[in-house]
């Protein structure tokens, strides 16, 4: 459980770390009439893209910390992380 | 009901213990439905203001004015996704809160008022995402502006021409609709105070991880899922379709289906079928606290010898049941008067609480004993059950 909890954690790291690279790689400067299907997806001039990635990068922070308090917190002897049973929940 | 309730109530429990397996009971966003609810809710407060300096209420402008910033203001798409689903979230968190009290059975004596404005929050909530669908101006709009006209009595009702703005659609209209969506979280603000106010201590926002993943998935959503208008209104036709948002509308969806059900073979008209039942169903909810209420049995009592003015119950009550009161006889131990604690009844959760954490046994419940209450909090805290008091005589 600690192992699986530590690779969640880093695995959502590294995915935070892509998610700001892809949005460092939107000019956020670059705004253009559009002319295109509203639908169109992914758009950087409508938000699209940058909202998905900004989207990712939340997402994986916040699962990181949380598979990281797991790691940290989860006792292994007694199975229990802060006095819950993670077999039976209770 | 009973049953139900208690099937519900064990249902809510599984599904508490399946969140438990996969989140550190701390970090448990079932535990987090209000807080959740009210962080989404300044989500949608924040976008609606960069959404509101673009748009234009006016029958004319209006559908132009929200394309404009859809298509041609930096990012002005994703913003108005924001909008639509951090609201459409704060509906599921709203509701699975208002579930969660309910079912497990938290919403009668001191938190009466929590539910009452809770109630109120929740009928809010929706009646404002429906009037943000009006002011886009589009096919939608029209066909929702003619079934609430429809659904009040029809345009020349008192009800119509007060939601519209007179017996036709005109600019008035839409800023009738711009003042519900915006004026009444004002109103909101009011119901979250009265909401929170008999809470000592409030969750009112979740924690960081939690935060991060509720924001993170709404943002997702608004870039995957792009929000578009339907073709503009033209008031002359009304259009016969439309894409039901599920989170605010499936009123309307519901009303059509009342109104089939009741139109064939009675002379009653469709909306009084269906605004007596939506009225039904909200005050029973309303009166569900004072149907049920059991009355206080067991309100704690202060021993005002013993009290020592400490605060420890003061603080640790959760339901604000304690104030401290100066009293005329004594000093306190910085020379001014002395206080003591008092109970307020109506507000008592008979929980126990103050009577642990009073290290000078000043007050107690009079239906149980003080060991007795300490070995229910040992139990809960998996603590090791307390020494019994030594007897005089054993001295």
């Amino acid at each position: 459980m600690r192992q699986l909890a530590v690779l969640i954690s880093v695995a959502m790291s590294g995915l935070a770390v892509y998610a700001a690279y892809r949005m460092l790689q939107i000019d956020i400067f670059q705004v253009k009439p559009l002319t295109t299907d509203l639908t169109q997806f992914p758009s950087p001039q409508l938000g699209n893209e940058y909202a998905l990635w900004l989207g990712v990068l939340l997402t994986a922070v916040g699962t990181a910390l949380i598979a990281y308090k797991w790691a940290i917190g989860f006792d292994g002897i007694q199975k229990k992380t802060y006095g819950i049973d993670t077999v039976t929940g209770e | 009901m009973n049953r139900f309730v208690n099937a519900m109530w064990r249902a809510w429990a599984r599904v508490d213990t399946w969140f438990n397996k996969v989140y550190p009971q701390d970090y448990n966003p079932m535990y987090y439905l209000g807080g959740l609810a009210n962080l989404l809710f300044w989500l949608v407060i924040g976008s609606g203001i960069l959404l509101f300096l673009y748009y234009k209420p006016s029958l004319l402008h209006a559908y132009e004015s929200v394309e404009f910033l859809t298509t041609r203001v930096p990012y002005g798409q994703a913003i108005r996704g924001l909008h639509r689903y951090s609201a459409d979230a704060m509906v599921v968190w709203v509701v699975l809160h208002f579930l969660r009290v309910w079912l497990t059975d938290r919403y009668r004596k001191f938190r009466t008022i929590a539910w009452i404005s809770g109630i109120v929050l929740l009928v809010l909530t929706l009646t404002v995402g429906v009037a943000g669908y009006l002011l886009v101006w589009d096919e939608r709009s029209l066909l929702l502006v003619r079934m609430t006209q429809w659904m009040v009595g029809g345009e020349q009702s008192y009800l119509g021409q007060l939601l519209v703005g007179g017996s036709k659609i005109t600019d008035a209209t839409l800023n009738r609709f711009l003042f519900f969506h915006i004026g009444m979280p004002f109103l909101m603000l009011f119901f979250l105070w009265m909401h929170y106010i008999r809470i000592n201590r409030p969750v009112v926002y979740p924690p960081a991880p939690v935060t991060l993943q509720a924001f993170g998935i709404v943002f997702i959503v608004c870039g995957v899922v792009p929000t578009v208008s339907m073709a503009p209104a033209i008031i002359e036709v009304v259009p016969k379709q439309m894409q039901i948002d599920w989170f605010f509308q499936w009123g309307y969806w519901l009303a059509g289906v009342f109104a089939g059900a009741a139109g064939a073979n009675s002379g009653v008209a469709p909306y009084v079928v269906w605004s007596i039942g939506l009225l039904l169903v909200t005050c029973l909810f309303f009166a569900l606290p004072y149907v049920t209420q059991t009355g206080y049995m067991n309100v704690v009592k202060v021993i005002p010898e013993k009290c020592t003015g400490c605060e420890y119950c003061y603080v640790d009550c959760h339901a604000n049941a304690i104030k401290m009161i100066t009293t005329p006889e004594g000093i306190n131990s910085k020379g001014g008067k002395r206080s003591i604690a008092e109970i307020l009844p109506s507000r008592c959760a008979e929980c126990g609480i103050c009577v642990g954490a009073c290290p000078f046994g000043a007050i107690e419940l009079p239906q149980l004993q003080e060991i007795e209450i300490k070995d229910r909090i040992g139990l809960i805290a998996n603590l090791p059950a307390p020494e019994p008091a030594a007897s005089p005589a054993a001295d």
